[in-house]
């Protein structure tokens, strides 16, 4: 049984625009001990699913309207998230999973010491005192790398560069040794070279506590490097999803192909061109009837204009491959070239 | 550059319009009940003020000892005062000079507040420090008892201001000693009392606008193209930093009206004939229990108008909130 | 290469005083730019490389002097920049234009299209009819990949890419010789970033531009430059030709830098040997002593932490400063 299992979730607002349709029928699943890439852009939807999952989207104006949630919170038992009281979701949230956001100076609080912030979580969900909370989140801490984590752990988050936040930020989501991990662009806000280090640190912890992880990215780099399995988003839906190795040996959606080469790269030859998607991510406020990629898509028919695209699979070796095209684009001819 | 393309050309005759912040404010303001409302209602009161006392047939001065102070009937909408004079007449011509004062007042305020935070937020360093440590020390200073000693040791009729004011007079009028002229030196020292006390805030305002936009991109770029000091400030600081300014002065209108009813009942404000809201409501207040009328009436005008300006000041508040920002 | 470059800068120094207190007193200075010193030939780019505080943004910026250099010179078309007045330093500014990294924040709100793209025209003089500067302006929005139709908005009406493409429309409205661009595809969108770089590449070519394109990413760089120098706190540590560095790097940093930029391939970062390093990026108001990239270094040597090492010629146009004359080598793909 997965740890957890997403079916059809619905995330909508209402704005000044009208509903906005920021999640739209979404499904995956994640399981024990494997981490699952969810790369999409702005506008994709992946950081909405991902607040979705804890329910941390503001109620007005937005809301779950459909769908379930079903997480292993206990071994063989599951619960829907979905329909979980808010006082059942603040016993989840950091204790079974937990979440780690990408700009540590604005998810640690400011004004609190990093040691009472971690003491927060552990007297909340384990009920410890002080002391004996103290000494673990001191430990904690060592083994997200922090130097001198005795002393580091009185610190103001001002005082910690933006790397060591990071690294509190990820101490604190792994106090509890919760089953689930949700990563939400963890190192975008980093240098590259911090960025390798937490990547590292994560992968490290991971494997030593057999975490399942929802890793939210937009750099195909990070999540070649990260992730076991791929779901690609664009306007709300997932596009294609499958092993990361056959959605980057073989990507069958439009926009996965799109962006694959458009990326620049650091082994690419000198002379390599990027190939853009053309025009623009759509207005979530006003979609495009039938395929939402439809206008950027050089493989597009008359049939993307009218209905959105049924789950279609993919034979390959590894895992499920799924993708959502009316095109076969390994052997259809391509108007443009996409490499 | 290239020969001009026909299909360019073609396109440029026929422009259509965005959708600027300003008009999306208004529309925003337009949706705002209360602020509509407040609208509506002060333009109202401005037009009665400006209106009623030309085309009332009893003028504002105009006394009947023989009838006396008489409650709201027919004849007299709100009744009369004192001296016989009708009230309605009395109250609108005092709105007259209330709003004068709360305008004038706050033009003094928003030109000496904006020249001087302009000045210290643009050029930093030594004359930010030096024109805000001024503001901060003005700030310290009561400010009452420095406009009730400016008017009673140098704003009276013998006071060295009313003399440099007929000899200015002297240049535009015949006859400068007439006496009929002190009312008027009198709301001119009311307005300028009350803008140079009010005009600190609008400097912090101003001078913290200017900061903050002097570090967005958009400002540099304007410099790296060549603009100059004239162009940064009026083209681009100035506009950007409208929204809190117009936020704040349309606040400060109703406060500097306080003010000045404030410092009528303590007879320092306006004096007879030209009365303000805040003259009628004290002379009223000293025979309220016998003639409330003459309390009510002013005392409501005023109230009114502040609330009006207060909610106007709000929604404005809300409309102009900076979240188009980001997409 | 035997024409003149168009930029030469020499021992470019920023410094930037720490104030505090009620008399605002120096307590410190922040080195901002610290000795920095490259060429760039007309008509290609120089990629200029580094993480936050390696004062990659301070340079450019200070090439412009849109911040005063406290040292060095920067000659543009061997005219010396910091010895102009105001008003041939103004003038000076038709021939060097900046593109900005924030889309959003470097288009004034109040202010249509039209007039922003024509702001530079105007001040200069270039245009003289109300006609002629409407002309002007579509033709630079259809070549930048804009609708002149819409000229009469405004920015919020625009997207991120659109945005970005309105302030190059701005920045190449004077026809410059040289374009400083800090950071232009950081903060769009992956999918757009491509389209934008590759206007890039073609304006560069069909105007004869030269760039000074500032990035943290390698990977983008390399599309566009034909050289590249690497800095760090404040001082280039490598500078070589495109491919040299990515082939053959010599700088330990620059070494990390590849090592730790991930490769959309997982077969390739399943085999890669990485160079991770130990340890934050040092603040640039108190950096380490001697080579400034010593606490991080994994070759650090006793010399390291209290010499300073010389810029030295490594191969054909390739420098670096580093005590070590040979790194071992891992390549890029492991």
């Amino acid at each position: 049984m997965a740890l957890l299992s997403v079916r059809g979730l619905k995330t909508h607002f209402s704005t000044e625009d009208g509903p906005v349709r920021a999640v739209d029928g979404v499904s995956f699943h994640v399981d024990k001990g494997e981490v699952l890439g969810i790369v999409g852009e702005s506008g994709s939807g992946k950081s909405v699913t991902s607040l979705s999952l804890l329910r941390l989207i503001p109620e007005p104006p937005g809301k779950i309207v459909a769908g379930e949630m079903l997480f292993e919170s206990s071994p063989g038992t599951n619960e829907d998230l979905a329909r979980a009281t808010e006082a059942r979701m603040q016993k989840v949230r950091g204790d079974r999973i937990a979440m780690i956001f990408q700009d540590p100076m604005t998810s640690l609080n400011p004004y609190l010491r990093v040691s009472e912030q971690l003491c927060e979580v552990l007297e909340l969900h384990r009920k410890m005192k002080r002391p004996e909370a103290r000494q673990k989140a001191i430990e904690m801490l060592r083994a997200v790398g922090i130097p001198a984590p005795e002393l580091r752990i009185d610190d103001h988050p001002h005082q910690l560069s933006g790397g060591m936040r990071q690294r509190v930020m990820i101490a604190m989501a792994l106090l509890c040794e919760p089953d689930l991990l949700i990563a939400d662009e963890p190192t975008t806000a980093l240098d590259v070279t911090v960025q390798a280090q937490i990547l590292e640190l994560i992968q490290d912890r991971q494997k030593a506590l057999g975490l399942g992880v929802i890793l939210i990215t937009h750099d195909l780099g990070v999540i070649a490097k990260m992730a076991d399995r791929v779901a690609v988003m664009y306007a709300g839906r997932i596009v294609e999803e499958g092993p990361v190795d056959a959605i980057f040996d073989d990507p069958r959606h439009p926009y996965t192909l799109g962006l694959k080469a458009s990326i620049p790269r650091l082994d690419a030859g000198r002379g390599s061109s990027l190939v853009p998607i053309p025009g623009m991510p759509p207005s979530l406020a006003r979609l495009p009837p039938g395929c939402p990629f439809h206008p950027r898509c050089s493989f597009a028919v008359a049939r993307c204009k009218e209905v959105y695209p049924e789950e279609r699979e993919i034979a390959g070796p590894g895992g499920r491959h799924l993708v959502r095209c009316h095109v076969d684009v390994a052997s259809a001819p391509a108007a443009r070239e996409a490499s | 550059m290239a020969a001009a393309n026909p299909a360019v050309t073609g396109t440029i005759d026929t422009l259509e319009k965005g959708s600027s912040l300003g008009r999306d404010a208004v529309r925003r303001l337009a949706k705002n009940r209360a602020a509509v409302v407040a609208a509506v209602v002060l333009t109202a009161l401005v037009l009665a003020c400006i209106l009623v006392p030309s085309l009332s047939h009893w003028r504002y001065d105009q006394a009947d000892l023989t009838t006396g102070p008489t409650p709201p009937s027919w004849a007299h909408w709100m009744g009369t005062d004192y001296f016989g004079r009708d009230l309605m007449a009395r109250v609108f011509f005092g709105g007259r000079i209330s709003f004068a004062v709360g305008l004038f007042a706050t033009l003094v305020s928003f030109f000496i507040g904006i020249t001087w935070g302009g000045v210290a937020g643009y050029f930093g360093g030594k004359i930010d420090a030096i024109l805000m440590r001024i503001v901060d020390v003005l700030y310290a200073i009561p400010f009452f008892i420095i406009v009730i000693l400016l008017m009673v040791f140098f704003a009276g009729q013998e006071g060295p201001l009313f003399k440099a004011f007929r000899s200015v007079l002297a240049v535009f009028v015949k006859h400068p000693e007439d006496p009929s002229y002190f009312p008027i030196f009198q709301i001119l020292i009311v307005f300028a009392a009350l803008g140079g006390i009010s005009w600190l805030t609008m400097a912090r305002i101003v001078r913290g606008q200017v900061i903050a936009l002097r570090g967005q991109p958009f400002v540099e770029a304007a410099r790296s193209i060549g603009a100059g000091h004239a162009a940064l400030i009026f083209r681009h600081l100035l506009p950007n930093a409208l929204g809190p300014i117009i936020i704040y002065t349309t606040l400060t209108i109703p406060e500097v009206m306080m003010t000045e009813a404030f410092l009528s009942f303590l007879g320092l404000g306006t004096q007879e004939p030209l009365s303000s809201w805040g003259l009628l409501a004290a002379t009223g207040a000293d025979s309220m229990d016998l003639y409330p009328w003459t309390l009510i009436f002013p005392a409501l005008m005023l109230a009114i108008s502040l609330f009006c300006f207060n909610f106007l000041g709000d929604g404005l508040r809300d409309a102009l909130d900076p979240r188009i920002r980001k997409d | 290469m035997s024409a003149e470059p168009l930029l030469q800068v020499r021992d470019l120094e920023v410094h930037f005083a720490v104030k505090r207190g009620l008399l605002q007193r120096t307590v410190g200075t922040v080195k901002a730019v610290d000795g920095v010193s490259f060429d760039v030939a007309k008509g290609t780019t120089l990629g200029l490389v580094g993480e936050s505080g390696c004062g990659k943004s301070t340079t450019g910026r200070a090439l412009l002097r849109l911040v005063e250099p406290t040292r060095g010179s920067v000659h543009l078309g061997g005219v010396d920049l910091g010895k102009l007045g105001t008003g041939d330093l103004r003038r000076a500014r038709r021939r060097m234009q900046m593109i900005f990294q924030d889309p959003y924040a470097s288009l004034n709100p109040r202010m249509t299209i039209l007039d922003t793209v024509a702001e530079p025209l105007g001040i200069h003089g270039l245009v003289k009819t109300p006609r002629e500067r409407l002309e002007r302006v579509a033709h630079l929005m259809e070549t930048v990949g804009l609708e002149p139709g819409y000229m009469r908005r405004y920015p919020h009406e625009f997207s991120g890419g659109q945005r970005q493409r309105i302030g190059i429309a701005r920045a190449i409205a004077l026809s410059p010789e040289l374009v400083v661009a800090d950071e232009p595809v950081s903060a769009l969108d992956v999918s757009i970033q491509a389209q934008i770089v590759n206007l890039l590449a073609q304006l560069q070519s069909d105007l004869g531009l030269t760039y000074v394109f500032i990035a943290h990413d390698l990977a983008v760089v390399r599309h566009l430059s034909r050289e590249i120098a690497v800095m760090y706190l404040g001082r280039i540590v490598e500078r070589a030709p495109a491919e040299e560095l990515f082939l053959r790097p010599a700088h330990p940093y620059t070494q990390a830098l590849l090592s730790a930029i991930p490769i959309p391939d997982p077969k390739i970062e399943r085999k890669r040997r990485r160079l991770v390093l130990v340890g934050d990026v040092p603040s640039p108001l108190n950096p380490p002593s001697g080579c400034h990239f010593h606490t991080r270094c994994p070759y650090v040597m006793d010399r390291c932490k209290t010499e300073e090492p010389e810029l030295l010629v490594r191969g054909e146009g390739h420098m670096a400063a580093c005590h070590l004359d040979t790194l071992p080598e891992i390549g890029i793909a492991g």
